[in-house]
């Protein structure tokens, strides 16, 4: 077969649903040769030949130097050394034959190299078009053709992979040693032949290529063995697939970088007299800083494509082009203006915006040095003039409602002043707003609606944040000795997702990953693993997410048993609670809704706060991670905007600034009965959906939050079907609530939002007696506090349930009996002098009555 | 016999694929010779203003409407020499690169015969050496 045999069946290849193994051989094709020079030497061998020549013959050119100019040397040399020199003398001829011999296979060992990247940079993608380099990009990429290749050899894909160099890379990013691939390999039973493997088909020429994150699907959907051994060390095949791309595309960089003939690489110098046909800028200068040949990354580009191309054909029309990228703050607006500004600066632009020069206004540099309105608006028209002269600016404004605010604050209207500018062909603006901003100020005015353009930047994904991610590791690994997993930075993107609520998740992501390295050195450590970044989330919210360890792990198996310290009797609401919060700690629960949700049904005094109060206290360790809302405040027409706030007035929200204040916790809705349908309403979204919108639009996430619901609806009922029975007797809860729905006091469909509806029963005597011993143990506990050791006595006991015992208003007015029953007594005595630090204190039934 | 087959794979890519891959790197470089020294576009806008400095003259100004034109027709005078001087600095960088390249497509057409004399010559001056 010769090369253009491989070409030509390239060209020819067709590809249909799936590929077979034939199809994939041709595929492959393309590579052969470059394919068979590694199986002859491998690449780093290759390299090291390659040194050693380049050394060899530096060293023989010194030496022939040496021999060349001793000739002559005085004799006043010692001994030793003359007789070294004559050596190389008389060997002179022989050195430089060796030099020229050595010289020999240095340039083959390059010829042969240039041979090799010929084909290897055939999947290297470019911006700009190179003549006879096809664009079409191949339906594999060279890394997964080398493994393919090496798998039809072996005829053992699996094995193929973790040979590869960077098959290996990935096992790395992934905390995988040799040892574990030796001994898997060592023990392993079966294999998966290459023939076996399946790939999707290559749709049209704008796919993407097979890579190596491609083969490592194929081939860990095939052996389960390996993915056995893999998941005991916690990777899931989806970790090496993720973990290879990234290798490969970092491969696939550093391969564009080396290429530094291509056009993308050359082109890059700015070049002399682009600018000579147009007006200098002069005014404009000291406000503004030219970004446009600011440095960008391939990958930057990449992700904000759809945005760039619509900017760019805004800003090429004829007139009134201006653009509003609408985006939150670190959304990423100014990547699209530096993707446009890469694109200008290479020259692959629209022709009417070739040429031009993007230019960032500080505004507020600008403001400070206007001192009044006639200032700030002679120097504003100048520099726009300039501007309009100069015949090719792109003024980019930053936070341009702010610049309107500010304006205004002078007396200016600044929208008027730069309406005829906005008008002008050769003159545009590229204008940027958050979304509350733009709808508070730009969107109501309608000249501002008719110059410009609005495009909305999109919030990366996790998918596209895990790229940005990737490459920040690398930049941060080459400034610290710190290596990271890719399992780590999934736990990154995926953690800020989920439990940071607030801000654009690149940035967020970034943020984590700034503050992970300095933890991880503090730890001595220099790998950073998924648990790092657990143990980082888990300090700064408080929510526990990472492995279940030892003592947490019995406070969950235990979970019944340790709230049954506060709690008395309730055993089916104490089940139903400790079962959901296991499965929510497991982390098998849907992620997009509210961490647990529950409605706590019952009669007054039973137990539904204390035991909101005993969840609060043992999953996030205070009692004070309780947002309390009374819902029976919330009964008016205005609860809706008491709760998410007002965009009239601007006023915020009740509910939506506590969430944002603390979005993890317990969120207890007393009374949740009284509240409005509207509100009703509201919490049927967040308990569905886990966020709301506030009053600018902007959620507000409860997704990681318990949300207790307390109602005492349907306690007369409660009440009636016991009469005559054992407060024990469990009761049929669907008659209960069918009562509720028919009553109209909540929705069906509210009820079935909830993780569970727990009836709470009326408590017995005895569990009445029990709620005293508790409460009296905890009296206790404070006077221990002051010296004083209380007896708790049968006397004691008996007065408390004398005055306490109430069934209807269940544990309530025992509080209120050992307030003004004991706790007056003892007081008595303290001031009298009677209980002092030291002492023991047993109260008669005569001194409690 | 992989290596053999590697050889002849070798030499063929060392005449066909290969002069595409230099003729693709030469056109680079001759590409960015020529942007970078703008001569395309300076050669287009050769008698245009200096950047784009002009007045205008006349009634209604206070500079004089000949004044003007003397003017403008000097700013057009300076472009005119700037432009010029550029575009033959630039032509003469290309046809460096032109004679470089020439030179690197022979010396690449006989690549493979230097190395064998270059090998076979420094073999013989070894042995020269050794006897």
């Amino acid at each position: 077969m010769n090369c253009h045999e491989y070409t030509n069946k390239y060209k020819n290849f067709k590809t249909t649903k799936t590929m077979n193994p034939d199809e994939m051989k041709k595929a492959i094709d393309i590579y052969y040769p470059a394919l068979v020079l590694d199986s002859v030497m491998g690449r780093k061998s290759r390299e090291h030949v390659t040194e050693g020549l380049e050394i060899t013959s530096v060293a023989l050119v010194v030496l022939a130097f040496v021999a060349i100019g001793s000739k002559g040397v005085s004799l006043s040399l010692p001994p030793d050394v003359l007789f070294l020199l004559n050596l190389l003398q008389n060997w002179g001829p022989g050195i430089s034959g060796l030099l020229m011999v050595v010289i020999s296979f240095w340039i083959f060992a390059s010829m042969i190299q240039a041979f090799y990247n010929s084909y290897r940079f055939i999947a290297v993608q470019n911006v700009l078009p190179e003549s006879g380099l096809s664009l079409q990009k191949p339906a594999v990429t060279f890394e997964a053709a080398s493994v393919l290749y090496d798998a039809f050899r072996y005829d053992d894909v699996t094995e193929a992979f973790v040979r590869s160099r960077l098959g290996r890379q990935a096992f790395v990013r992934t905390g995988v040693g040799r040892d574990f691939l030796n001994t898997f390999f060592s023990n392993r039973v079966g294999h998966v032949s290459a023939s076996l493997l399946s790939f999707p088909k290559k749709v049209d020429e704008d796919s993407e290529p097979i890579g190596l994150g491609d083969v490592a699907r194929a081939f860990l959907s095939l052996d389960q063995e390996f993915i056995r051994a893999l998941s005991i060390r916690n990777i899931s095949p989806k970790d090496l697939a993720g973990a290879s791309e990234w290798v490969e595309r970092e491969e696939l960089s550093s391969l564009a970088r080396d290429r530094f003939w291509s056009k993308d690489a050359l082109g890059r110098a700015p070049g002399i007299g682009k600018q000579w046909s147009y007006g200098g800028a002069y005014h404009l200068e000291r406000f503004a800083e030219d970004v446009t040949d600011s440095p960008i990354s391939y990958e930057d580009l990449r992700v904000r494509k759809l945005e760039q191309d619509q900017l760019e054909a805004v800003l090429a029309r004829s007139g009134e082009a201006n653009a509003i990228l609408v985006a939150d703050e670190g959304a990423g607006a100014m990547d699209v203006v530096s993707g446009l500004a890469f694109r200008i600066s290479q020259g692959v632009v629209l022709p009417s915006l070739e040429h031009d020069r993007i230019y960032l206004f500080d505004t507020n540099a600008f403001i400070a040095a206007v001192k009044n309105k006639a200032a700030f608006e002679s120097e504003l028209l100048h520099i726009l003039n300039q501007a309009v002269r100069a015949g090719n600016i792109i003024l980019v404004i930053k936070d341009f409602p702010d610049f309107i605010e500010s304006a205004k604050s002078l007396g200016s209207d600044i929208v008027s002043l730069l309406d005829p500018y906005l008008a002008s062909p050769v003159f545009q603006v590229i204008a940027m707003a958050n979304p509350g901003a733009f709808h508070q100020i730009l969107e109501v005015d309608s000249k501002i609606l008719h110059r410009f353009e609005k495009i909305l930047v999109k919030e990366s994904d996790v998918a596209q944040t895990l790229k940005l991610l990737e490459h920040r590791a690398l930049i941060e690994e080459s400034k610290s000795d710190v290596f990271f997993t890719y399992q780590s930075l999934v736990a990154v993107a995926e953690g800020a997702r989920r439990y940071f609520s607030e801000g654009v998740l690149s940035d967020k992501s970034l943020h984590l990953l700034d503050e992970l390295v300095p933890a991880v050195q503090s730890k001595g450590k220099k790998v950073v693993e998924r648990s790092d970044v657990l143990a980082i989330i888990e300090g700064k919210t408080g929510i526990k997410i990472g492995t279940v360890m030892e003592g947490e792990r019995d406070t969950l198996l235990r979970l019944e048993e340790i709230l049954h310290e506060r709690i008395v009797g309730q055993d089916e609401a104490i089940k139903a609670i400790s079962n959901s919060m296991r499965r929510s700690r497991s982390d098998i629960t849907n992620p997009e809704r509210p961490t647990g949700s529950f409605l706590f049904l019952g009669p007054t005094g039973v137990g539904k706060t204390e035991t909101t109060k005993a969840l609060a206290a043992t999953f996030f360790g205070k009692e004070e991670s309780i947002i309390r809302l009374d819902m029976s405040e919330y009964q008016t027409d205005d609860s809706m905007t008491r709760l998410i706030g007002s965009f009239a007035g601007g006023k915020p929200g009740v509910l939506s600034s506590k969430l944002r204040e603390q979005p993890y916790g317990v969120l207890l809705l007393d009374e949740f009965e009284k509240t409005s349908k509207d509100v009703l309403n509201l919490f049927l979204q967040i308990l569905d959906e886990g966020f709301f919108s506030d009053m600018t639009g902007k959620r507000v996430n409860a997704r990681n939050l318990i949300i207790i619901a307390t109602s005492n609806a349907g306690s007369d009922l409660i009440w009636k079907m016991l009469e005559g029975k054992s407060p024990d007797q469990s009761l049929n809860k669907d008659v209960i609530i069918d009562q509720i729905i028919s009553r109209g006091i909540f929705r069906p469909e509210l009820l079935n939002r909830f993780d569970g509806v727990i009836l709470f029963h009326p408590l017995s005597v005895e569990h009445l007696q029990k709620i005293a011993g508790l409460m009296l143990k905890k009296l206790q506990k404070r006077l221990t506090e002051k010296g004083i050791e209380l007896v708790i006595n049968d006397a004691l006991m008996k007065a408390v349930m004398a005055a306490g015992t109430d069934p209807q208003f269940g544990a309530r007015p025992m509080n209120r009996a050992i307030q003004e029953k004991v706790e007056q007594a003892i007081a008595h005595k303290i001031i009298s002098g009677e209980a002092k630090p030291g002492s023991r204190l047993e109260l008669t039934e005569a001194e409690l009555v | 016999m992989a290596f053999v087959q590697v050889l002849s794979f070798y030499i063929l890519w060392h005449y066909t694929k290969a002069w595409q891959d230099l003729f693709r790197i030469i056109s680079n470089y001759l590409w960015f010779v020529s942007n970078y020294f703008s001569i395309g576009l300076l050669w287009r806008t050769l008698f245009d203003p200096w950047r784009r400095m002009s007045i205008v003259g006349g009634k209604g100004s206070k500079d004089s409407f000949v004044g003007a034109i003397l003017i403008n027709t000097f700013m057009r005078a300076v472009g005119f020499l700037i432009r010029t001087v550029t575009i033959l600095g630039g032509l003469f960088v290309l046809l460096i690169a032109v004679s470089l390249s020439c030179i690197l497509i022979l010396a690449w057409a006989f690549l493979p015969v230097i190395v064998f004399i270059l090998f076979f010559a420094g073999l013989g001056q070894i042995l020269k050496g050794v006897m």
